[in-house]
């Protein structure tokens, strides 16, 4: 769905420094996808 | 905004608060504060031993070294606190008991049995006096309400002189699923600021461009409606946000209209089902009261000006607007980021600007919303800070003035004679083939 590809595709962004989402990104993002640095090193040393 | 000089200050490494420096410690005992009234070159470390210690609602981590600077803040002592602090200056804390710490925790534990019992979380207006502790407020009930359990609040921000997840100018929704930075007065990182320590916000941005609402209400409407309408369908598809409810910070009462009207607008267009008002006036009350209360009812909760609030001047409001310019390019103490720098030809850009009703007295009601075509000269633009749209830089102005923005660029320098100029990005890259918004905002490196 649509909604489903514009959430994955702000995913990806999320790993580099990147624009606000347009609204219709926004409307469609979930939250819980969002990684921090910490747990993307957290993971990397298990 | 007046010119803001400076742009090292934050991202200097704090050099002077080594360990050369005096540590003391300090006892803070429980249901009391510490009032942070840090001037602004001073530098502070806090480290908390033992006890439960909180920063506007968030907790700070015992044996962690946490770094404050430019910034007036409350150490509340949820138990009983032994602490430790250097400073690059000689500062004496002063230890008071807070009086309205319990009715936070009744309001907020009100919103929750709002939340536990219904798929529709409760949307709080916080409205009031000036400097009463509204945002202050907002920041704590965030706090609180992802403390225990993993709910995702949206906090909207409808008053453009505070920067939250954002530079100042900016309307803002920011679902909060995770720790706020209790180091930031800009409450923490923005996706703008890439992967981060902590979790980053991905805030939805409404750029009004203006210091004073009334510069323009039109537009400012104009911006509530639009930030409404993707706050309302964000709801609708997110069952967590919507359960979770949303926290709306507002501009301080005498800014709206004389009758009102504006506030109930507010309150329709958003669909608040709950308004908390921090004021000690009972004139301002009543009439607020009378005004609100046939919209929603019993659910107008009244509070005292809050008893953490540290009185503040526009000086300060002004240093925190041109901190959060600042970290929105190069980061905090904590994550330092590289901005980048794009050579810009003229025909290349077109920016826009809104309309400012205070100088621009012959405009009528229809065109208050019209955007006017700026002429690209180092007088206007020099120092300025430009909202960069999703519209294409051939866009009409309808489109641009609806479109979301991406993000905001620094023009640091008009070449008149070689017809360019260079912009400083947050992003790396050319500059997009966007409209872009010129802001009030100026900002001198
Ligand atoms: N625990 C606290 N509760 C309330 N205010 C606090 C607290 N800790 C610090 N303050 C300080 O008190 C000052 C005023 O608070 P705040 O900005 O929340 O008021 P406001 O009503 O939002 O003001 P404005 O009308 O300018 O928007 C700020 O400098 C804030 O940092
Ligand atoms: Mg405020």
């Amino acid at each position: 769905s649509t909604s489903a590809s514009l959430a994955a595709a702000a995913n990806k962004n999320i790993q580099s420094r990147n624009w606000y989402l347009s609204a219709l990104e926004w409307i469609n993002f979930k939250d819980d996808f969002i990684v921090s640095t910490k747990e993307v090193v957290d993971e990397d040393r298990q | 905004m007046s010119l803001l000089p400076g742009i090292n200050e934050a991202t200097e490494p704090l050099e002077l608060v080594n360990d050369s420096n005096e540590v003391h410690s300090l006892a803070i005992p429980i249901g009391s504060q510490w009032k942070v009234d840090l001037p602004s070159d001073f530098k502070l470390a806090i480290t908390i031993k033992s006890g439960i210690a909180e920063v506007l609602g968030t907790e700070l981590a015992n044996d962690t070294e946490y770094h404050f600077q430019n910034w007036k803040f409350t150490v509340f002592a949820v138990e009983d606190v032994e602490l430790s602090w250097k400073c690059t200056q000689s500062l004496q804390p002063k230890i008071e008991s807070n009086n309205t710490a319990s009715q936070i925790y009744n309001l907020h534990f009100a919103l929750e049995k709002v939340r536990n019992s219904s798929f529709y979380g409760p949307k709080v207006l916080i409205i009031g006096e000036r400097n009463s502790g509204k945002t202050s407020l907002c920041r704590i009930l965030s706090s609180y309400t992802i403390k225990f359990k993993s709910y995702q609040p949206l906090l909207i921000n409808l008053d453009p002189n505070e920067s939250i997840f954002s530079p100042p100018g900016c309307l803002t929704a920011t679902p909060i699923s995770d720790l706020l930075d209790p180091q930031s007065p800009s409450w923490g990182q923005s996706m703008t600021s890439g992967a981060t320590a902590l979790h980053s916000k991905q805030p939805y941005v409404e750029n009004f461009g203006m210091e004073k609402i009334s510069s323009n209400k039109q537009r400012y409407m104009s911006n509530i409606e639009q930030l409404a309408s993707a706050v309302n369908k964000r709801i609708t598809s997110d069952a967590l946000v919507q359960r979770s409810g949303c926290i709306i910070d507002s501009p301080s009462l005498d800014q709206y209209d004389d009758n009102l009207d504006d506030l109930e607008q507010i309150i329709q267009r958003l669909n608040v089902n709950m308004v908390v008002i921090i004021c000690d006036d009972d004139g301002l009350y009543q009439k607020v009261n009378n005004r609100v209360k046939p919209i929603i009812g019993d659910l107008m909760i009244r509070l005292p000006k809050l008893s953490g609030v540290i009185e503040t001047d526009d000086v300060y409001k002004r240093s925190l607007q041109r901190s959060a310019i600042r970290e929105y390019f190069y980061g905090n103490i904590q994550t330092v980021l590289s901005p980048f720098t794009a050579g810009v030809d003229y025909n290349e850009l077109t920016i826009w600007a809104p309309r400012d009703l205070t100088y621009d007295t012959s405009a009528g009601k229809d065109e208050a919303l019209e955007l006017l075509p700026v002429t690209l000269e180092a007088s206007t633009l020099q120092h300025a800070i430009i909202a960069i749209t999703y519209a294409d830089k051939n866009a009409n102005k309808e489109e641009v003035s609806k479109a979301s923005i991406m993000g905001f660029g620094l023009i640091t320098e008009v070449n008149e004679k070689r017809q360019k100029m260079r912009i400083l990005l947050p992003v790396p890259g050319r500059f997009p083939h966007n409209a872009a918004i010129l802001t009030s905002s100026r900002y001198l490196e």
